[in-house]
C-alpha cells in the first residue's frame, strides 16, 4: 500500500522535471518477443522517466523486464510500440546509425559481465568510446576517474589480469570517460563480493553527486537498491510500485511483498 | 580505430594462422611461377646476348642470303670498321664407326666478338688443319684436344680432316657466331666455297651512334636486309624465343590462380568462423558506440593487414624458393629481382585476401549490440542456403553441362583439330564447376546430414560426435570442404584424362604396329640376312622381355611369278607377342598379309592364294589384317613346306609392361656379331616415349596442383582448431564425464577424415566425369576412346585425403587435450 500511495505522490511532483539534457523518459512502451502463442510480452505499456542526475534503481523478480527495459530504453533493442525519448531527442525511429551514435557519445554502460575487450588493457578500454568517436580523452577527468576508482596501479593490464571488482570498476570508469548523460547498469554488483560490491555502489553514487549524471541500475539486491536516489518496481512487465526514499528496510518490505528475490 | 584494429589482430592472430599460410603458400607459388618465367627469359637473353656479344650492329636478311653487294655497301658506311660475315656450312663428324652432324663456321673477325666466346680449352685455329669444336661435340665424341677428326661435307661429299686445337662452349642454337666448330676463314672458303650466309655482324668505331647508323643502313643496304643494333637483335630473339616460355609461364599462372582460389575459400571460411568466435566482444563494440559501418571497417582493415603481411611474406618465399631453383637447375641464368613481379603477387594476395574479408566482414556486421549481453548466442548467420544461391548453382550446372555436351558432340561432327570442341568442353566444364562450387552450401550439409544417418548412428560414442559436430555448423563444414573438393576435381580430372588419352592411343600405335620389337640382321650391303641361334636364345633372357618369338625368312612367288618374302613363326608363341589378336584366326593353311600387300598380290580377305618356291607349293587361305606390318605371315610349318631349311631371320620381342626399352636394347646391342648390323624397330620406343611425355605432364600438373591441395588441408585443420577453440566448455565437460584423451582425439580425426572424404568423394565424382568429357573433346571421333580409369590413382588420391584428415586433426587434437576439464568448466566466455 505504501508504494501505490507513494507513486501517486511522486508522479503529481515531477510534472516540472525540464526535458533538459539527462532527461529520459519511457511513453507507453511494450516489448514483445516472438510471435503468435510463443509470444512473451516482456514489458507491458511501460511509462517512467528519469530525471537528470537521478541515481534510479529498477528492482523486481526474475524475468519481471528488468533488463529488457533498461536495454530498449538505452536502444539497444527496438521497442513493439511505444516511446523512448532522451533529452530533446525522439529514439525511436532512428536509424542504427544515428542511435549507435547517441550510444556512443550520451551513453555509457556496465554489465553483470563480459565489459571488457580482451584485446586491449585496462587504458584501452576505457578509453574506447572516445576511440570509437575519434575525440580525444579528457586527461584531467580520465585521472579523475581512475584514482578515484583506485584502479591507477592497473591501467596496463588486461581484463584476464584484472579481478572481477576491478574489471567492474573499470567498466564503468569506461561508462563515464565520455560524459555520458546517462550510465545505465545491469547487476553491475552481481558478480561481485559484497565488499567490491559497495566500493562500486558507493562509485556510482559519487558520480551521481559529482559529475551529475543520471544513473539507471538494475538490482537484486536491497542493500544495492539503498544507494539510489529511488527504486521502481517491476512485476511482469508492468510497473508495480515506486520509492522514493529507499532504505534497505523499505526496499525489502517491497520485494518481499512482490515475490523476492528467488 | 587502427590502433584499436591492431590490438585485436596481437591478442586474435592465432585465429589468423590458417589466413597467414594460405595467402602466404597462393603468394609463393604466384611470385615463383612469375619469377621462373623471368628467370628463362633472362637465360635466353644471355644465351642470345653471348653470341653477338662484341658487335655493334648485326644485319640479317629475311630470305637467308646476303648479296656481296651489299656487304660492300655497308662496309663502305662512315663509322664501319669492320664486317664479318656469318658463313655456316653443314657436314657429318665421323669418329670411330659413329658419325653425327656438325655444322661449321669461320673464327669470328671482329675482336670483341672473339673475345666474348672464350674458349674451354686449348687456342682458335691458325693453320688450315686445325679445328676448334664445342665442348657438347667433344663430350658426346669424347674428343680432346689433340685428336684428329674427319668430317665430310653435306654440299660437296668430300672428306676434309682435321686437327683439334681448341674447345669453344656450347652451341645453344639461337646466335650467329657460336657454332659446332670453328675454322679459320681460308679453310672455310676451301671446304665450303658456296656456303651460306646468315648474317652480319659489323663493327663501329666510338664515334658513332649504332642506332643512327642503323637506320642509315638500312635505307642504302635496301628492304631485303634488316639492320638492328646488339640490344634490338637481342630483345627480338627473346620476344620470339620466349613465345614457347610465355605459354608455359600462362599455364603455370593457370595454377597458381587455382591455388590463389583455394586460398579465397579458406580464408573466407576462417574469417567466417573467427567472427562467429568473437560475437561478444563485437557486440560489446556496438553497444558502447561502434557503428555496424565501423565494425565492418575494422575487420576488413583486420584482413587488409593479415593478407598484407602474409602476401609479402609469401612473396619473399617465392623469390627465396626460385633463387634456390636457380641455384640448382640454371646455373648460368642470373636471377634479377625484377620489382613487378614481386609486387603484383603481393597486390593480388591482398586483394584475394580482402576479396575473401567481404562475405564475412558483412556477418561481422550484422551482430547486435544485445549479443554482446545475451548468454545465449544468436545465429549469426541464416543457415539454410538462400533460394537464390540453389537457382544459380542449378542454372550454372544445367549451364555448363549442356555447353560441355555440345562441346562433345562438336568433337564427333567436325573436326577436331581446330582445338574448338575442346574450348568449348573447357568452357561448359569451367561454368559446371562454378554452379557445383557454389551448389555445396547446399549439397554437402545434404551428404554430411546423410552420413550420419546411415553411418552415424551405427558408430561409437566418438564417431557419433564427430558426425553431430559435423552437422552443427553445415556452412562451415561446406566451405571446408570446398577448397579440398576443388583440388581433388583438378587432380582427378587430370588423372583420368591422362590415363583415357593413354589408354585410347596405346590402342592405336598397337593397332598400327602390335610389335614391341623388332630384331633383324642386316648385312653391309642393308640386305636381310641370317642370325644364329645361340644371339637369339640368349636376347630371350634379358630381364624385361616377356614373350619372344623367333620369325624365319622365306623368298617365295605367288603363280604369277610375283616375289614374295614370307615370315614364318611359331603362331602361338608369336600370339604372346603381338598386342593386338591379329594372328587369332591364323592356322597352318593361311597367310596374313596387310591390305597395301594384298592389293599388290591382288587378293583380299577370304580368297586363296598359291605360293612356290623350291618346287614345293602350298595354296594358303588369305586373310587381311591391318597393322601387322607389310609382313607376309605364315605359321612355321607352312615356311618350312615351302623352304626346308628357312634361316632365322630375326625376332619379336614383346616387353614387361614395366621394363625400359632403353634397358633392353642395351642389353641386346651387347651382342657382338661381325659384319651384321641389327636393324631394330617396333612400336616399344614410341610407346614409351609418349607414355613418357603424357606421364610428365600428368606429374607437372600434380606438382603445381600440390599447392592447392596443401591450402585445402591447411583449411581443415583451421577449421578443427578453431571449432576445438569454440567448444573449450563442452569439451571440458565431455572430458569430466569421462571421456578419455584418446576419445578426443579420435572423435577430431574422425571429424578430420569426414570433412576431407566428403570433399574428395564429391571431387573424385566431378573429375572423373570432367575427365572423361574432356577426352572426348579432344579426341571426338578421329580414335577410337578407349576407356580406362586410374583405379589405382583414384584409390591413393582416397588415401591422401584420409591421411590429410588426419594430419589436419593433430594440432587441433593437442589443443583440445591441453583444456584441463576443471579449467575449461570455469572459463567465462
Ligand atoms: N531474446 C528474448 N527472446 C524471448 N524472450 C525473451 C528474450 N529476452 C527476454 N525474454 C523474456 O522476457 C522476459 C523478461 O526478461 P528480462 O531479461 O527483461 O528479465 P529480468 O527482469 O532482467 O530477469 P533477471 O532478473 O533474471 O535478469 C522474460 O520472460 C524472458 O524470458
Ligand atoms: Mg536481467
Amino acid at each position: 500500500m505504501k508504494a501505490n500511495a507513494s507513486l501517486g505522490t511522486v508522479s503529481k511532483e515531477r510534472k516540472g522535471v525540464s526535458r533538459e539534457r539527462g532527461y529520459i523518459r519511457a511513453n507507453g512502451i511494450t516489448k514483445r518477443y516472438g510471435e503468435g502463442e510463443n509470444a512473451v510480452v516482456a514489458l507491458d505499456d511501460v511509462s517512467v522517466e528519469f530525471a537528470k542526475g537521478e541515481f534510479t534503481a529498477i528492482m523486481g523478480a526474475s524475468g519481471s523486464g528488468k533488463s529488457t527495459l533498461m536495454q530498449c530504453m538505452a536502444g539497444l533493442d527496438a521497442v513493439t510500440s511505444g516511446q523512448i525519448q532522451l533529452g530533446e531527442t525522439e529514439l525511436s525511429g532512428l536509424s542504427d546509425d544515428e542511435i549507435t551514435e547517441i550510444r556512443r557519445d550520451r551513453m555509457g554502460f556496465v554489465f553483470q559481465a563480459f565489459n571488457l575487450l580482451p584485446a586491449l588493457n585496462a587504458e584501452q578500454n576505457i578509453t574506447l568510446p572516445h576511440r570509437l568517436a575519434g575525440t580525444r580523452v579528457d586527461r584531467a577527468r580520465f585521472d579523475q576517474l581512475v584514482s578515484m576508482l583506485g584502479i591507477v596501479d592497473r591501467l596496463d593490464h588486461r581484463p584476464a589480469e584484472l579481478s572481477g571488482g576491478q574489471q567492474q570498476r573499470v567498466a564503468i570508469a569506461r561508462a563515464l570517460i565520455h560524459s555520458p548523460e546517462i550510465v545505465f547498469c545491469d547487476e553491475p554488483t552481481g558478480a561481485l563480493d559484497s565488499r567490491s560490491g559497495e566500493q562500486v555502489l558507493r562509485f556510482l553514487r559519487e558520480s551521481v553527486d559529482t559529475f551529475g549524471v543520471t544513473v539507471v541500475m538494475v538490482t537484486h539486491s536491497a542493500t544495492a537498491a539503498a544507494w539510489s536516489d529511488r527504486v521502481v518496481f517491476l512485476a511482469d512487465g508492468q510497473i508495480s510500485g515506486e520509492d522514493t526514499n529507499p532504505s534497505v528496510e523499505s526496499v525489502l518490505a517491497v520485494i518481499g511483498g512482490v515475490g523476492g528475490r528467488s | 580505430m587502427i590502433s584499436l584494429m591492431l590490438q585485436q589482430l596481437r591478442t586474435n592472430w592465432k585465429r589468423t594462422t590458417a589466413v597467414f599460410l594460405a595467402v602466404l603458400l597462393g603468394v609463393a607459388f604466384v611470385t615463383a611461377s612469375l619469377f621462373v618465367g623471368n628467370l628463362y627469359n633472362n637465360s635466353l637473353r644471355d644465351a642470345t646476348g653471348d653470341q653477338v656479344l662484341g658487335a655493334d650492329l648485326v644485319v640479317t636478311s629475311e630470305n637467308g642470303d646476303i648479296d656481296a653487294s651489299v656487304i660492300s655497301t655497308i662496309a663502305e658506311q662512315p663509322g664501319v670498321v669492320s664486317v664479318d660475315n656469318r658463313l655456316l656450312t653443314s657436314g657429318g663428324l665421323s669418329v670411330g664407326s659413329t658419325s653425327s652432324y656438325l655444322s661449321i663456321g669461320p673464327i669470328p673477325q671482329i675482336e670483341a666478338v672473339r673475345a666474348n666466346i672464350p674458349l674451354k680449352e686449348g687456342v682458335w685455329p691458325t693453320a688450315p688443319d686445325e679445328i676448334a669444336i664445342s665442348q657438347a661435340q667433344a663430350d658426346a665424341g669424347g674428343l680432346t684436344v689433340g685428336e684428329t677428326i674427319s668430317w665430310t661435307s653435306w654440299e660437296s661429299d668430300q672428306t676434309h680432316t682435321f686437327t683439334i686445337v681448341g674447345i669453344s662452349p656450347n652451341d645453344t642454337g639461337i646466335g650467329m657466331s657460336v657454332m659446332g666448330a670453328f675454322v679459320t676463314p681460308d679453310s672455310f672458303v676451301q671446304i665450303a666455297p658456296d656456303a651460306r650466309s646468315i648474317g652480319l655482324l659489323v663493327d663501329l668505331d666510338d664515334t658513332v651512334s649504332p642506332g643512327s647508323v642503323a637506320a642509315s643502313m638500312e635505307s642504302v643496304a635496301g628492304s631485303s636486309v634488316q639492320v638492328r643494333t646488339f640490344d634490338d637483335y637481342v630483345d627480338d630473339a627473346v620476344e620470339y624465343y620466349a613465345g614457347g616460355a610465355v605459354a608455359i609461364q600462362v599455364i603455370v599462372l593457370g595454377f597458381a590462380v587455382i591455388a590463389m582460389i583455394a586460398a579465397g575459400i579458406v580464408i573466407a571460411n576462417s574469417f567466417e568462423i573467427s567472427y562467429a568466435q568473437r560475437t561478444r566482444e563485437l557486440g560489446l563494440l556496438r553497444s558502447v558506440g561502434a557503428t555496424a559501418r565501423q565494425v565492418r571497417r575494422m575487420v576488413l582493415m583486420e584482413s587488409a593487414v593479415i593478407g598484407l603481411i602474409s602476401a609479402v611474406a609469401g612473396a619473399l618465399c617465392g623469390v627465396a624458393i626460385v633463387a634456390s631453383l636457380n641455384r640448382l637447375l640454371f646455373d648460368s641464368g642470373r636471377l634479377v629481382f625484377d620489382p613487378v613481379r614481386f609486387i603484383v603477387p603481393v597486390m593480388l594476395g591482398l586483394v584475394v585476401t580482402m576479396i575473401a574479408a567481404l562475405a564475412p566482414s558483412r556477418t561481422a556486421m550484422r551482430v547486435q549490440p544485445l549479443q554482446a549481453i545475451r548468454q545465449t548466442e544468436a545465429p549469426l548467420v541464416d543457415h539454410r542456403a538462400s533460394r537464390l544461391r540453389k537457382l544459380a548453382s542449378i542454372a550454372l550446372i544445367a549451364l555448363g553441362l549442356a555447353v560441355m555436351g555440345g562441346g562433345i558432340v562438336l568433337a564427333f561432327t567436325v573436326s577436331v583439330d581446330s582445338g574448338m570442341p575442346m574450348l568449348v568442353g573447357i568452357l561448359g566444364g569451367a561454368v559446371s564447376f562454378l554452379g557445383v562450387l557454389i551448389s555445396t552450401q547446399v549439397v554437402v550439409p545434404a551428404i554430411a546430414r546423410f552420413m550420419a544417418r546411415i553411418v552415424g548412428n551405427r558408430s561409437s560414442a566418438t564417431g557419433e560426435l564427430a558426425f553431430s559436430n559435423l552437422n552443427r555448423n553445415p556452412r562451415r563444414t561446406a566451405s571446408t570442404s570446398t577448397a579440398l573438393l576443388m583440388g581433388v576435381t583438378l587432380i582427378t580430372m587430370m588423372a583420368v584424362g591422362v590415363t583415357m588419352i593413354k589408354s585410347t592411343l596405346i590402342n592405336v600405335v598397337n593397332t598400327e604396329n602390335p610389335i614391341d620389337l623388332e630384331i633383324e640382321g642386316r648385312d653391309d650391303n642393308g640386305s636381310l640376312t641370317s642370325l644364329s641361334a645361340s644371339e637369339l636364345r640368349r636376347w630371350q633372357e634379358i630381364d624385361g622381355v616377356h614373350a619372344f618369338v623367333v620369325t624365319y625368312g622365306g623368298s617365295v612367288a605367288t603363280t604369277d611369278d610375283y616375289p614374295v618374302d614370307l615370315v614364318g613363326v611359331d603362331l602361338t608363341n608369336a600370339q604372346k607377342v603381338l598386342r593386338t589378336n591379329v594372328l587369332a584366326e591364323a592356322s597352318d593353311d593361311t597367310l596374313v598379309i596387310n591390305q597395301d600387300l594384298g592389293r599388290s598380290l591382288g587378293v583380299t580377305d577370304g580368297d586363296t592364294i598359291t605360293l612356290i618356291a623350291n618346287g614345293n607349293q602350298v595354296t594358303l587361305r588369305v586373310i587381311v589384317e591391318r597393322g601387322i606390318g607389310d609382313h607376309a605371315v605364315v605359321s612355321q610349318s607352312v615356311l618350312e613346306t615351302l623352304t626346308p631349311d628357312a634361316p632365322m631371320m630375326g625376332v619379336w620381342i614383346r616387353l614387361e609392361d614395366s621394363a625400359s626399352t632403353g634397358d633392353v636394347l642395351k642389353e641386346v646391342r651387347k651382342t657382338e656379331l661381325p659384319g651384321i648390323t641389327l636393324s631394330i624397330s617396333g612400336s616399344a620406343a614410341f610407346r614409351a616415349e609418349m607414355l613418357d611425355i603424357l606421364d610428365t605432364i600428368f606429374l607437372i600438373a600434380l606438382g603445381l596442383l600440390t599447392a592447392s591441395i596443401v591450402i585445402a588441408i591447411v583449411g581443415i585443420g583451421n577449421t578443427l582448431t578453431l571449432s576445438v577453440i569454440e567448444r573449450t566448455r563442452e569439451t571440458g565437460m565431455l572430458r569430466a564425464m569421462g571421456l578419455k584423451r584418446g576419445q578426443v582425439r579420435t572423435m577430431l580425426a574422425t571429424e578430420g577424415v569426414l570433412l576431407a572424404l566428403i570433399g574428395c568423394g564429391v571431387g573424385l565424382i566431378l573429375g572423373t566425369l570432367y575427365g572423361i568429357a574432356g577426352v572426348y573433346c579432344v579426341f571426338g571421333d578421329s580414335f577410337a576412346v578407349v576407356f580406362s580409369l586410374p583405379w589405382l590413382w583414384l584409390l591413393e588420391i582416397v588415401i591422401v585425403a584420409v591421411l590429410s584428415g588426419v594430419i589436419a586433426s593433430i594440432i587441433p587434437a593437442r589443443r583440445s587435450l591441453r583444456i584441463e576439464p576443471v579449467e575449461a568448466l570455469a572459463s567465462v566466455s
